[in-house]
């Protein structure tokens, strides 16, 4: 029975009888895999305290063929969560971040790049990062990763290089009003200040943005356009959502 | 045919109703169900009138947010005895009995009824905070304990009370980490061994 060992971060849990939890892991070596961590929620068991969402652990899964659910075989402690989960902005963050995670990325597909962001915010956070600025590096960093929210560098039809841009999701472009051949919809443009946002978030470490001082109108707007992408990209808006528009976000979809 | 059809309807529906129960599956709802009907009528109608009368007779209370008799005082808010200047808030109201059990606690209770999770749709409006606002608006609070369990929404729910309740209350505490009682230090994982570190006490 082949068996995955890898690092990985725990994205949810759901009770699946009195004692054994289904884990949602983002596993380095293979993405996201499901497993049963059987006799888990027992004050005995050896997984205790290791699969608190978003924990860094190291765990082997045994897999089988033709089955979607693993099973757990170990799970090992890296790194703990309940130290930003006590804090509850943060928090929040941590919620929103799991479950965009579980529902953005394919199971069984290696996405080293989105498993190094969801490190990154959560050391960006640890380092002292506003919440609202790392829920909205996450989003946009993830949604780029996935091709549908580029670095903004001009009207991709025109080259005009003023703003407001919009957005082409299904194309995942930006353009300007003129050859968008739409008006700039509240809160669905990206204005100048937003863009220079846009910009440090793209080119920066979160955690060496935790000290810098950024127009609170611009972050507010910017994590209004990034959570209607977002949403558009999942096909749904997220459960979470009302416990990241306590953040100061402007309003979702 | 699974052998449960053979079963008469009435016997298939209380089957399907147990097994709504936690902890209970196809057989624990089996061997209930005849249990039951070996004890004859009598203990079925005993069992059902109780059941009946947890849905006519107990409410919560709206102080407490536990469960009271209907129309009567609540045990544990009516109780002259206990100490109104503590506040413990808890997830559940078996956490109420849990701490009871411990005879260490002789304050007042806020039940939760949940933890955040927006995940399961339990955002704070559920948590009866208007009812805690309220308590607390009296002025004899003057310690109000988080009872929450140290898990990932128990920890972020604590957070939230303690950033909601900043300000209105002269302590706010949370319940300590440690290490089970009796247990080889071999056996204790390595996050529950850090968190009793840190929340280590003075001892001399």
């Amino acid at each position: 029975m082949p068996a995955l060992s890898s690092e990985a971060f725990v994205l949810l849990r759901h009770p699946l009888t009195e004692s054994s939890w289904i884990v949602t892991l983002f596993t380095r070596e293979e993405g996201v895999v499901r497993a049963v961590a059987k006799g888990a929620r027992r004050t005995t068991s050896p997984f205790r305290g290791a699969l608190e969402p978003l924990s860094r652990v190291r765990v082997e899964v045994v897999l089988k063929e033709g089955r979607e659910l693993g099973t757990l075989r170990s799970a090992e402690l890296l790194e703990g969560s309940l130290d930003l989960h006590g804090r509850w902005p943060e928090a929040a963050v941590l919620m929103g971040m799991g479950e965009t995670l579980e529902r953005a990325l394919p199971a069984h597909a290696a996405e080293e790049e989105s498993y190094r962001l969801l490190g990154a915010v959560l050391a960006g956070l640890r380092a002292g990062a506003p919440p609202l600025l790392a829920w909205v590096y996450f989003s946009a960093w993830l949604l780029r990763l996935h091709g549908v929210f580029p670095r903004p560098e001009g009207c991709v039809t025109c080259g005009a290089q003023g703003y407001p841009l919009l957005l082409d999701l299904g194309a995942g472009e930006w353009r300007c009003p003129r050859c968008q051949r739409q008006r700039p919809a509240e809160g669905r443009a990206l204005t100048g200040p937003m863009a220079s946002l846009l910009e440090a978030v793209f080119r920066s470490p979160l955690a060496s943005l935790a000290r810098r001082e950024f127009p609170q109108e611009a972050l507010s707007a910017l994590s209004g356009m990034v959570y209607w992408a977002l949403a558009a990209y999942l096909g749904r808006p997220l459960a979470t959502w009302p416990a990241l528009e306590s953040l100061g976000g402007a309003a979702g979809p | 045919m699974k052998a449960v059809n053979a079963y008469p309807p009435s016997l298939r529906r209380c089957l399907e109703e147990l097994q709504k129960l936690p902890g209970i599956g196809p057989k624990s709802a089996q061997r209930i169900l005849f249990h039951l009907l070996e004890r004859g009528a009598g203990a079925s109608v005993e069992l059902a009138e109780t059941l009946l009368a947890l849905g006519k007779r107990v409410e919560r209370c709206p102080d407490c947010r536990a469960f009271k008799e209907a129309g009567a005082a609540c045990a544990l808010c009516g109780d002259p005895s206990r100490d109104g200047r503590l506040l413990c808030i808890v997830e559940s109201a078996a956490d109420v009995l849990l701490i009871e059990g411990t005879g260490e606690f002789r304050g007042h209770y806020h039940v939760l009824h949940g933890l955040l999770s927006p995940m399961k749709g339990i955002h704070p409006e559920q948590l009866g905070l208007e009812v805690l606002d309220r308590r607390l608006g009296g002025g004899t609070v003057e310690e109000v304990i988080l009872a929450t369990p140290p898990t990932a929404e128990g920890e972020a729910t604590a957070s939230y009370l303690a950033n909601h309740l900043a300000g209105r209350v002269a302590q706010i505490s949370r319940i300590a980490y440690g290490l089970p009682v009796g247990t080889d230090f071999q056996y204790v994982d390595t996050l529950t061994l850090s968190r009793a570190l840190s929340g280590r006490r003075r001892f001399l």
